[in-house]
């Protein structure tokens, strides 16, 4: 089938087999290969990306879902204002360790920035829990998250 | 330039890659792109155990190939410590998912479609699943005459007659369950043969997440022998814990033939294996289970006159890295306690299971929990506190350690304990909950939750087993100042989270009055880089780290601008060490880093849950050469610990097949399973780390999980000898009416 779908603000226009997976269409048909596959059955939140306003796993969602989507990857976050304080802040804090859950990490940042610019730990750590990290047990992320929102105050 | 010191090593600079990690621009072996690949896949063994009778692979079109044990030009064996696992299985299957072969081909899902069509048919053997049907031997011996792939003995002093006087003797039995790293990326490599490329024979390269590219050299060398060169490139790793450090030999080998017979009719092609989520939990490599056995012998105050332990692990269906995992856990099975005699055995037994392999800790977080498990129990036998009850037989400087090895450090365990209390409040809670005990345990106890606060006390043996070092490993770090100026690092270090690409910059920048950032760290790669040995065994910072500090002082008096200089440098034992690898006997590690954990819980005697409100870790690391690189391993590392504990829960069914399958089964800690970890170091710097620098990237996965378990103990006023500890587990133990 044929879709129109928004990634970073270009829109696309792809032929694409109805059934496959999101992450797939970014990563192999786009390129954009910042969003990452850590389980393909929607438990770690390595892939993802935010559709229509939404924090979303694109491991779990079907090309076809997306007619007329608009969608943002990590590299449309670094790319943004808030994303610049986002990812300085995770470097600064030592939020990535092996950095494969980072990306995820930082498209639950953005979502969570979006809803609350001043998030408390407990909110972070909510904000979170949909998003596996095997390294750092969690507390650098978080104090990468409160560096962010701190510097980042009025973006 | 200038000297070094110019800043301080310790205090905490930013990740040097962590904006491009952030940022989704790290490239991952999966993020590369090599479009002309094939798509490459395992047929596995579909049965347990027993002797394949026919293999049956279909007519395959046009640019699709299998590969099995009968393409191997060279010896068919995986080049671990032992050679014992076939690259592919010949006849003999002896678990579920044995490489049989591999079908490469240009589109994922026909390679997918033709590989349903593979058959195999088989005279099946009966499993041996558990420790139990290991030692019996049940359907046969499958390694030697007694599935016993290794038998290790230690003794000092006169064991027997301790027993014998004793005021009184303790025993408990304690057990440890299969672990899985979950590496949130998944495995994957790329092999490809140029025939034209390197020397006569052309040159396979393989390319990938691994830990020791020279591992993966040296595998794919015995499976390929002497007719083609090897070059291997290490990629950014989205986390190994071990589990990459011996499966991508397992998975690189039988690859590297692959690409051999396809390079042959389609020179330069690439193949790519990339696992899914539920292969790498199948069938890579797990923790080894364990069972220890440990006797102590007491005079009448509790004084520990002698101890008598025998630890078995898990091997799996191949010895692997068995006999070295286990050497490590008959070194840590005393602790850090000075015990007058002792009588030590250690076996790895064979069963019908994956072969289990490299994790971090490597056998001495296994070990530890039964040592620290059975102060716990002596410490109720006697009736005193258990961190007072340990304090009194703690090792110093100048004591024997369990091989007849000597402690050569100071011993600042009195300080490290000092700081943890401060930070935790162990004494006074340990206290509050215990005059608690008799009303929880009493006529009024209710459905309120209960509290409970463990301490674990230990070190682990940095750097390589005895001289492995200087007898198997010979390491070498270069670094190469060019023209302009820019100084390069030359090792086969990777990284995989735990900071070298940040701290080797330190190191080196400190010394030559250098900005970290401005320094360069060349690829892993063998076609490039010295080998400075495999990314294990907490040795990346402490060995190869002093190389590069030591070659970094050699550049500075030789520094000439404008003009490109290298300066390499090979490994040193240090002096006053001795090792005997044929007796076990002498300094097993040339220092030790020295660990205590405090871990604070409330159970629920309703759910039977166990929320952890508490968690604390303070460490002897020599020096850190990064605050928050540091205070980042103990951190994750304690998670992984407590998750080791309390939730990781991998059992195996009467096939030998993990019975947790996905990431919905398999639990890891999630961020709202555990509070914010508080992590302090104290520095007692180390003559041979850089800056004082010791290892310490596995000892920070020593000690949750005894620190829990106590705490659990505390909490429900019962022995807790078995891990993991999930409510069902708790249940049974609360219900055992002993």
């Amino acid at each position: 089938m044929k879709i129109e779908i928004t990634v970073n603000g270009t829109r696309h226009s792809l032929e694409v087999d109805p059934l496959r997976r999101l992450l797939d269409i970014l990563r192999d048909d786009l390129g954009l290969v910042g969003t990452k596959e850590g389980c393909g059955e929607g438990e770690c939140g390595a892939c993802s990306v935010i559709m229509d306003g939404k924090l979303v796993n694109s491991c779990l969602i079907p090309v076809a879902q997306c007619e007329n989507a608009d969608v943002t990857t990590v590299e449309g976050i670094a790319a943004s204002p808030r994303g610049e304080i986002i990812t300085t802040s995770f470097a600064n804090m030592h939020s990535a360790q092996c950095g494969f859950c980072t990306p995820g990490m930082v498209m639950a940042t953005e979502a969570l920035l979006r809803r609350n610019p001043d998030p408390g730990e407990q909110e972070i750590r909510e904000g979170l829990a949909g998003n596996i990290c095997r390294c750092t047990g969690y507390d650098m992320i978080v104090d990468g998250i409160l560096d962010a929102a701190k510097r980042g105050k009025g973006i | 330039m200038s000297s070094p010191g110019q800043f301080d090593i310790t205090a905490a600079i930013a990740r040097i890659d962590g904006k491009d990690k952030a940022a989704g621009r790290a490239v991952y072996i999966g993020d590369v792109d090599y479009r002309s690949a094939l798509t490459a896949r395992y047929y596995r063994s579909p049965f347990t155990r027993g002797t394949i009778t026919k293999l049956t692979v279909p007519p395959l079109p046009p640019g699709y190939y299998w590969i099995d044990h009968r393409d191997v030009p060279g010896h068919n064996g995986i080049a671990l410590i032992k050679t014992d696992l076939p690259a592919f299985a010949v006849d003999e299957i002896r678990y579920r998912g044995q490489i049989i072969g591999i079908l490469c081909g240009p589109d994922a899902e026909e390679v997918d479609r033709l590989l349903a069509l593979v058959a195999v048919a088989y005279e099946a053997k009966e499993a041996a699943v558990t420790l139990d049907e290991g030692l019996s031997c049940k359907g046969g011996a499958m390694a030697g005459t007694d599935n016993i792939y290794a038998d290790l003995n230690l003794s000092h002093g006169d064991t027997d007659a301790a027993f014998a006087s004793a005021a009184r003797i303790v025993e408990g039995v304690y057990e440890t369950g299969f672990q899985e790293q979950l590496y949130m990326e998944t495995q994957g490599l790329v092999a490809v043969y140029d025939p034209c490329a390197g020397d006569a024979g052309g040159t396979v390269t393989i390319h990938g997440s691994m830990q020791c590219p020279y591992y993966v050299k040296h595998a794919a060398e015995e499976v390929l022998g002497d007719a083609v060169s090897v070059r291997v490139m290490g990629s950014p790793m989205g986390g190994g814990f071990g589990g990459k450090e011996d499966y991508p030999e397992i998975m690189g080998a039988p690859l590297a033939v692959a690409a051999l017979v396809v390079g042959r009719a389609e020179p330069g092609r690439p193949l790519r294996m990339l696992f899914d989520r539920t292969e790498d939990m199948a069938f890579t490599s797990k923790r080894h289970p364990s069972r220890a056995r440990i006797r102590t012998a007491h005079g009448a105050n509790g004084e520990l006159l002698a101890i008598d332990s025998d630890i078995l692990l898990d091997g799996g269906a191949y010895e692997t890295y068995s006999l070295i995992v286990l050497m490590r856990a008959v070194f840590h099975s005393t602790g850090v306690y000075n015990v007058p005699s002792a009588r030590v055995r250690g076996r790895a037994v064979a069963t019908s299971t994956v072969p289990s392999g490299a994790f971090r800790g490597f056998g001495a977080p296994q070990a530890l929990f039964g040592i620290e498990m059975h102060m716990e129990k002596c410490a109720r036998a006697f009736g005193v506190e258990p961190l007072s009850y340990r304090e009194r037989f703690f090792l110093k400087r100048g004591d024997r350690t369990v091989t007849g090895g000597t402690i050569h450090e100071t011993v600042i365990l009195d300080r490290l304990i000092a700081r943890i209390d401060e930070l935790s409040g162990y004494r006074a809670r340990r206290e509050t909950y215990e005059r608690a005990q008799s009303a929880w345990n009493g006529p009024a106890a209710g459905r309120a939750t209960r509290r409970g606060i463990g301490i674990s006390v230990f070190n682990h043996g940095a750097g390589f087993t005895g001289d492995g070092e200087q007898r198997i490993i010979k390491g070498r770090a270069s670094l190469r100042k060019r023209a302009d100026g820019v100084v390069e690092i030359l090792t086969a270090a990777t990284e995989m989270g735990q900071g070298p690409t940040t701290t080797f910059r330190k190191v080196v920048g400190a010394v030559l009055g250098i900005a970290p950032e401005a320094v360069v760290v060349a690829e892993p790669d063998t076609g490039v880089v010295p080998d400075s040995g495999p990314t294990v065994a907490s040795r990346t910072i402490m060995i190869v780290g002093y190389l590069l500090q030591e070659a970094a002082k050699e550049l500075r008096e030789i520094w000439v601008d404008g003009k490109e200089q290298t300066v390499t440098r090979a490994y040193e034992m240090p002096p006053g060490l001795a090792w005997d690898q044929d007796t076990l006997h002498g300094d097993a590690y040339a220092c030790f880093g020295w660990g205590v954990n405090v871990c604070e819980v409330e159970f629920d005697p309703v759910s039977y849950e166990v929320k952890i409100i508490g968690a604390w870790g303070v460490y002897d690391v020599g020096r850190a050469i990064d605050e928050r690189v540091v205070n980042g391993q103990i951190q994750g590392g304690m998670s992984q610990a407590l998750g080791y504990a309390a939730l990781e829960k991998l059992a195996v069914d009467g096939e030998g097949r993990f019975m947790q399958r996905t990431m919905a089964d398999y639990i890891v800690p999630t961020s709202l399973d555990f509070p914010r970890t508080g992590a302090a170091t104290i520095d007692n710097p180390y003559a041979y780390g850089p800056f004082g620098a010791k290892g310490m990237g596995e000892m920070v996965h020593d000690g949750g999980h005894m620190a829990y378990a106590a705490a659990v103990e505390q909490a429900i006023g019962k022995d807790c000898p078995r891990i993991p500890l999930v409510p069902e587990t708790i249940l049974e133990i609360v219900h055992d009416e002993d």
